[in-house]
C-alpha cells in the first residue's frame, strides 16, 4: 500500500511545519525503535506499539502483542481505521485523513503535548528509593562508628566502671573477685600481664625447677604463658592439656644432660616403673628404690599383717570384732596420706604396758625407758614413803612402815633394793622375748637416754611416692584391698559370731586382683611392702588421651604438681632478670618467700592440731625444742597449690618411739614433695635424701 | 547490574576455591595448634588467624571504593564483587576459629555479632540479585519507571479533559485520582508494593458505583474515563511492584554498608583492647 506521513513540527519559533513522506509497504509499523516505519520518541511508546494494514481496501491498526492502542479515546486491541479517526500512542496523535496524492492512506501526526504539568505534579506526590533523612546508608554508618567507638571506647577509657565490654571473658572462679578491676593483672597500656602482677598474691608459687637448671622453656616462661585467663568461670587454669608436662619431659634426658629424671610422655604408655621412699635403715634416711627391686622394709619394727587383719579381737572395753584395716590404717583430715600410726591410739588397746598388777593401766609411758625407768623407781619409792607397799614378796619392814615415819639407812637400803627388784621384775617383763617391748621393738644396751636398755630406732614411711601426690581421699570408694591385695587375710573365728568383714566378701576384690593376689605371698613378714605397683594404677587410670574408654584419663597433673615451692619461688618477673635470680638465687633471703619450717609460731601449730593435722611430735609426747624446724599446717598446703586448701595434711615421715627426724625438715620437703629434681649441680641436700628421685 | 550468576561463576568459582583452601587451611592450623593453656584468641595461632580475618574484613570494605573507580585497571569489578562474596562468607567461620569459639558479652563478640548481620545481609543480597531482576523485568515489560510515570501523567491529563463535560460527581473523582495517589513514599509503602488507601482505586471504585444515567456523548465520555482510570490503575499496580522490587534490591545494602563500618569500628576497638590489655 502506499502511503503519505506528514509530521506537523512546531518550530522553537512557533510556527508549524508539516513534512511529508510518501512510502510504499505492506504494513506500516509504528513505535518507538527507530527500525518503524514511523519512529515515534516517547517514553511511553513501546519499541513496537503498533502495526496499521490494508486488507481489501480496509484499513486496520492492531497492537502489538502485550500492548494497546488508543483509537479516538478508547484502549483496544485492534480497530478499523477510517477517516477522521484519531489514534493516541504516548504523546502523539495520528489523524487519518482522505488520502490525496495517490496514496491509499494518509496520515498526519503530531506531538500533542499534553501532561507536561500533570507530570510535575505527580513527581511532587512521588517518593521513590528508601533511604530518607538519617535512614540513609552515610547517616546510618556514621552513626554505628560513632556509637561504637563511644560506647566501647572513649568510655571505658575514661571512666573504669564502664570497661566490662573490654572483658574478653569470665575470669576464673579464683580471680572472680577482682575481674572488674583490670588494673590488679594489667599493670600498664600495652604491657602484658608480667609475673610480678601474678605473684603479688602469689608469691610464694614454687619453682618447677632448681634454679641451676637452665632450659629455656622454663626461663622464657611467665605465669601467662600457662595460665590463660577470661577463659570462662569454671576453668582450671592448672588444666594445661595432655601435652603441657610431655613436650619436655618426653626426652628430656637429651634436652637436659646428666638429668636423673627419667623420660616420661604419657601414664599410658610411657612411664618409668614407680620408684618408692623405702626405708631400709631405721638409722638413715629413706632410699629410693625402683619397685622390680623388690621392696622389704626395714622399719625397725616387727609387725606381721597375718596375725592382725581378720583377726578376731575385743579391745579395752569394747566387744570383740574383726581386726580390719581400719582399725589401724585411718586416712588424715585431708584424705591425701593415712595418718602415722601411733601406739597409744592404734597398738595400746591390745597391747597394754601393763607390768604390775597393783599398778594403774595407762601408768607405763610408752617412750623413752630411761624415763620409764625413772617412773617405776618413783612410783615404788613413792609406796615405801607413803607406807602404802603391799606386795607381798617385799620386805616385812617396808610393809609395816608408817607413812611419814624417819627412814633408817637400813630400811632406805631395803628400799632400794625393792625398789630395784620391782624395776628389775618390770624390765624383765619388758624386754624379755617376747616382752612387751621386745614383742615389736629391737633393744640396744646403751641406747635410752640413761644409757641403760634402750630402744632401737624406729622410722616408719607414710610418704611412699614422694614425687607425685596420691590422695587416698579420691580414692575411697574402693576397698583396701583392691590396691593392698597382699594383705588379704581373713581368719574367721569360728567362736565368734560376727558379722564378716566386709572386705572379705569375694566380690570386694576384682579377679584381676584375685589373681595377682594369688601369686603375692600374703603378709606376715615385717619386710612385707603391701604397696601397689602401677600395673594396679593402670587398672583404672589410662593415659591422658584415652577418652571414651573405660578408664580414667590421666595427665601427668593428676599426680605430679608442676609448682614445686621447695625449690624456692618463681621468678618475679620475666623482664627483670635480676630481681629473678636473686629471688630463686636464695629462696631465704626473698623478702616475700618464707621457706617451708619456718613458719614456727604457737598460733600455727595449734591450728594444725585443731583442724586434725598430724602433729606427730605432740602424738609421742615429747614437746620439740623451741628452736627445732618444724612443719605447719599452713605451709604443707601452700606448698601443693594445684589441690583444694586442706586436702594436704600429713608431714612425711613419721618416726615411733624414737626420734630421727632429718636436721632440716624444709629440704626433707623439698624431696618429698617435690618433682624431684636431684641434678648434678647444687642439690646436694635434694640428693642426700634419696626419695626425691 | 551485575548479575548473581556472573559474577558467582567467575573463573570458575576461582574464589570458592580460595575461601575453602583458606578456610582448610586456617582448620587444619586450628586443629595442629595445641598451645599450653587451651586454644584462644592470643595463641600464635589465634593471631594468625586474626590477622587474616581483619586483612580480610579491611580488604572487602576496599569493594566500595573500587566500584566507583570506573578507570581502574586490574581485575574486573566482577572478580573483586566475587572475591567479596566468597571471602566474605569464609570470615563466618575463619574467626570463631580465630577466638577458638569464645564468645560472650563482650565488644568482641559484639564485633563478630555486627560483622554476621553484614555476612547475612550480603547474602540476602546476592539472594535478591539472584531473583528480583527477573521479575523485575518481567513486571516492567520492556517500560522503563520514568516512562511508566509519564503515562500516568498522561491518563491524569486525558481524565481531566474526559471529564470536562461531565457532571461534578466524576470530576470530583478524576481529582481524587489525581490528587489522592501516591507513588512510594515511606520504606514500608515501597516494600509493600501495594497502597490499600489509593486514591486511583477508590476513584475507579466511585465510579463503577455511580448511579447517574449520563446520554448519548456522556456516556461516551463516562466509558472512556473509566477505562483511564481503570488503566492507570493497573499502571499503579506496575509501579508499585517495581518499586518494591527495587527496594528490595536497596534494602539489604542500606543493612550491609552501615552495620560493614560498625564492624570496623568494633574491630579496631577489639584490637586496641585485647593489645593494650594482654
Amino acid at each position: 500500500m502506499r502511503v503519505r506521513l506528514t509530521e506537523i513540527r512546531l518550530r522553537p519559533t512557533g510556527k508549524k511545519v508539516r513534512l511529508d513522506r510518501d512510502l510504499e509497504l505492506e504494513s506500516l509499523f509504528i513505535g518507538r525503535g527507530p527500525d518503524n516505519d514511523l519512529s515515534l520518541k516517547g517514553l511511553t511508546i513501546s519499541l513496537h506499539q503498533a502495526t496499521i494494514r490494508m486488507s481489501e481496501g480496509r484499513v486496520y491498526v492492531e497492537a502489538a502483542p502485550g500492548q494497546e492502542v488508543n483509537v479516538n479515546g478508547l484502549v483496544t486491541q485492534g480497530e478499523r481505521l477510517g477517516v477522521g479517526d484519531r489514534l493516541r500512542i504516548g504523546p502523539w496523535e495520528i489523524r487519518v485523513l482522505p488520502p490525496e496524492s495517490g496514496s491509499d492512506l494518509t496520515l498526519e501526526y503530531e506531538e500533542i503535548d499534553r501532561g507536561g504539568n500533570e507530570r510535575a505534579a505527580l513527581d511532587a506526590r512521588t517518593r521513590i528509593g528508601i533511604e530518607s533523612g538519617l535512614f540513609a546508608m552515610r547517616p546510618l554508618a556514621w552513626i554505628g562508628i560513632a556509637t561504637i567507638l563511644v560506647l566501647f571506647l572513649l568510655l571505658p577509657l575514661v571512666w573504669s566502671g564502664s570497661q566490662s565490654p573490654w572483658n574478653t571473658g569470665d575470669v576464673s572462679r579464683g580471680h572472680a573477685t577482682i575481674e572488674n578491676d583490670c588494673g590488679s593483672c594489667h599493670s600498664g597500656l600495652f604491657r602484658p600481664v608480667r609475673n610480678q602482677d601474678c605473684m603479688g598474691c602469689h608469691h610464694d608459687t614454687g619453682r618447677h625447677a632448681p634454679v641451676e637448671i637452665e632450659m629455656a622453656e622454663l626461663d622464657e616462661a611467665s605465669c601467662a604463658t600457662c595460665h590463660l585467663e577470661h577463659r570462662g568461670r569454671e576453668v582450671n587454669l592448672a588444666d594445661l592439656g595432655s601435652d603441657f608436662c610431655s613436650d619436655c619431659h618426653r626426652d628430656l634426658s637429651t634436652r637436659l644432660p646428666g638429668t636423673e629424671l627419667v623420660d616420661a610422655s604419657d601414664f599410658g604408655d610411657d612411664h618409668p616403673p614407680l620408684r618408692f621412699s623405702l626405708v631400709t635403715d631405721p638409722t638413715t634416711e629413706p632410699v629410693s628404690v625402683d619397685v622390680d627391686a623388690g621392696l622389704v622394709e626395714n622399719s625397725g619394727l616387727a609387725f606381721s599383717h597375718l596375725r592382725h587383719v581378720g583377726k578376731a579381737v575385743s579391745g579395752r572395753g569394747d566387744a570383740k570384732q574383726y581386726l580390719q584395716c581400719g582399725a589401724c590404717h585411718q586416712p588424715d583430715a585431708g584424705g591425701l596420706y593415712m595418718k602415722p600410726i601411733v601406739f597409744e591410739e592404734h597398738c595400746e588397746d591390745c597391747h597394754r604396758l601393763d607390768f604390775d598388777p597393783s599398778v594403774p593401766a595407762g601408768f607405763t609411758p610408752h617412750g623413752d625407758p630411761a624415763e620409764l625407768r625413772t617412773r617405776i623407781r618413783g612410783l615404788y619409792s613413792s609406796r615405801v614413803l607413803e607406807g602404802k607397799v603391799r606386795d607381798a614378796s617385799a620386805p616385812r619392814r617396808l610393809r609395816l612402815r608408817r607413812p611419814g615415819a624417819e627412814m633408817s639407812v637400813e630400811e632406805a637400803s631395803l628400799s632400794r633394793q625393792w625398789v630395784e627388784s620391782k624395776l628389775a621384775a618390770a624390765e624383765r617383763r619388758f624386754y624379755d622375748r617376747p616382752g612387751t617391748c621386745a614383742l615389736c621393738h629391737g633393744l640396744e644396751e646403751g641406747a635410752a637416754s640413761d644409757g641403760g636398755m634402750g630402744i632401737a630406732p624406729v622410722r616408719l614411711q607414710t610418704v611412699w611416692i614422694p614425687g607425685s601426690v596420691f590422695s587416698h581421699g579420691a580414692h575411697d570408694t574402693f576397698a583396701c584391698l583392691k590396691c593392698h591385695p597382699a594383705a588379704a587375710v581373713f581368719d574367721p573365728d569360728p567362736d565368734a559370731d560376727l558379722p564378716r568383714p566386709s572386705w572379705s566378701a569375694e566380690d570386694a576384690i576384682p579377679y584381676a586382683l584375685v589373681a595377682r593376689a594369688a601369686e603375692t605371698v600374703v603378709s606376715e613378714a615385717s619386710g612385707d611392702v603391701l604397696i601397689p605397683t602401677m600395673e594396679t594404677c593402670r587398672d583404672c587410670h589410662a593415659g591422658a588421651n584415652a577418652w571414651g574408654g573405660d578408664l580414667v584419663p590421666s595427665p601427668c597433673s593428676m599426680c605430679h604438681p608442676f609448682h614445686v615451692r621447695a625449690l624456692g619461688p618463681m621468678a618475679g618477673a620475666a623482664d627483670d632478670v635480676d630481681a629473678a635470680s636473686d629471688a630463686s638465687g636464695d629462696p631465704s633471703r626473698s623478702d616475700d618467700y618464707v621457706p617451708l619450717g619456718d613458719e614456727i609460731d604457737e598460733s600455727e601449730s595449734e591450728e594444725a592440731e585443731d583442724t586434725g593435722g598430724s602433729d606427730a611430735a605432740g602424738r609421742i609426747g615429747h614437746p620439740l625444742p623451741p628452736d627445732h624446724p618444724r612443719l605447719s599446717l599452713r605451709s604443707l598446703r601452700k606448698s601443693l597449690p594445684q589441690f583444694p586448701a586442706g586436702h594436704v595434711e600429713s608431714p612425711t615421715t613419721h618416726e615411733g618411739s624414737v626420734r630421727v627426724r632429718p636436721v632440716d625438715q624444709s629440704v626433707a620437703l623439698a624431696s618429698d614433695l617435690g618433682l624431684a629434681f636431684a641434678l648434678g649441680a647444687g642439690s646436694a641436700d635434694a640428693r642426700g635424701l634419696g626419695g626425691a628421685r | 547490574m551485575i548479575g548473581p550468576r556472573t559474577f558467582l561463576e567467575y573463573r570458575s568459582y576461582l574464589y570458592l576455591k580460595v575461601a575453602i583452601v583458606v578456610l582448610f587451611a586456617s582448620l587444619v592450623a586450628y586443629v595442629l595448634d595445641e598451645p599450653a593453656g587451651g586454644r584462644s584468641g592470643s595463641s600464635w595461632t589465634g593471631y594468625a588467624l586474626g590477622t587474616v580475618a581483619a586483612g580480610t574484613i579491611f580488604w572487602l570494605m576496599w569493594l566500595g571504593v573500587r566500584k566507583r573507580d570506573y578507570r581502574a585497571t586490574g581485575a574486573p569489578l566482577k572478580g573483586w564483587v566475587s572475591a567479596h562474596v566468597y571471602l566474605g562468607t569464609a570470615l563466618l567461620f575463619l574467626v570463631p576459629l580465630h577466638s577458638a569459639f569464645e564468645f560472650g558479652m563482650n565488644v568482641h563478640t559484639l564485633a563478630y555479632v555486627l560483622m554476621c548481620v553484614v555476612i547475612a545481609s550480603g547474602i540476602l543480597g546476592v539472594a535478591f540479585y539472584a531473583l528480583v531482576p527477573t521479575s523485575m523485568t518481567r513486571n516492567r515489560n520492556n517500560i522503563t519507571l520514568d516512562a511508566m510515570l509519564e503515562r500516568i501523567a498522561e491518563i491524569d491529563g486525558e481524565c481531566r479533559l474526559a471529564a470536562a463535560g461531565l457532571p461534578d460527581y466524576y470530576a470530583r473523582a478524576v481529582v481524587t485520582s489525581i490528587d489522592q495517589t501516591r507513588i512510594g513514599g515511606s520504606l514500608r509503602a515501597q516494600l509493600s508494593g501495594v497502597d490499600a488507601d489509593c486514591g486511583t482505586s477508590r476513584a475507579l471504585k466511585s465510579l463503577r458505583l455511580s448511579e447517574i444515567d449520563l446520554e448519548g456523548d456522556g456516556k461516551a465520555q463516562e466509558r472512556k474515563l473509566i477505562e483511564l482510570i481503570a488503566r492507570k490503575e493497573l499502571l499503579l499496580k506496575q509501579i508499585r511492584r517495581d518499586l518494591r522490587y527495587k527496594a528490595l534490591l536497596d534494602l539489604w545494602l542500606i543493612v550491609h554498608v552501615p552495620f560493614a563500618f560498625a564492624t570496623c569500628a568494633a574491630l579496631l576497638v577489639h584490637v586496641f583492647v585485647v593489645f593494650w590489655y594482654h
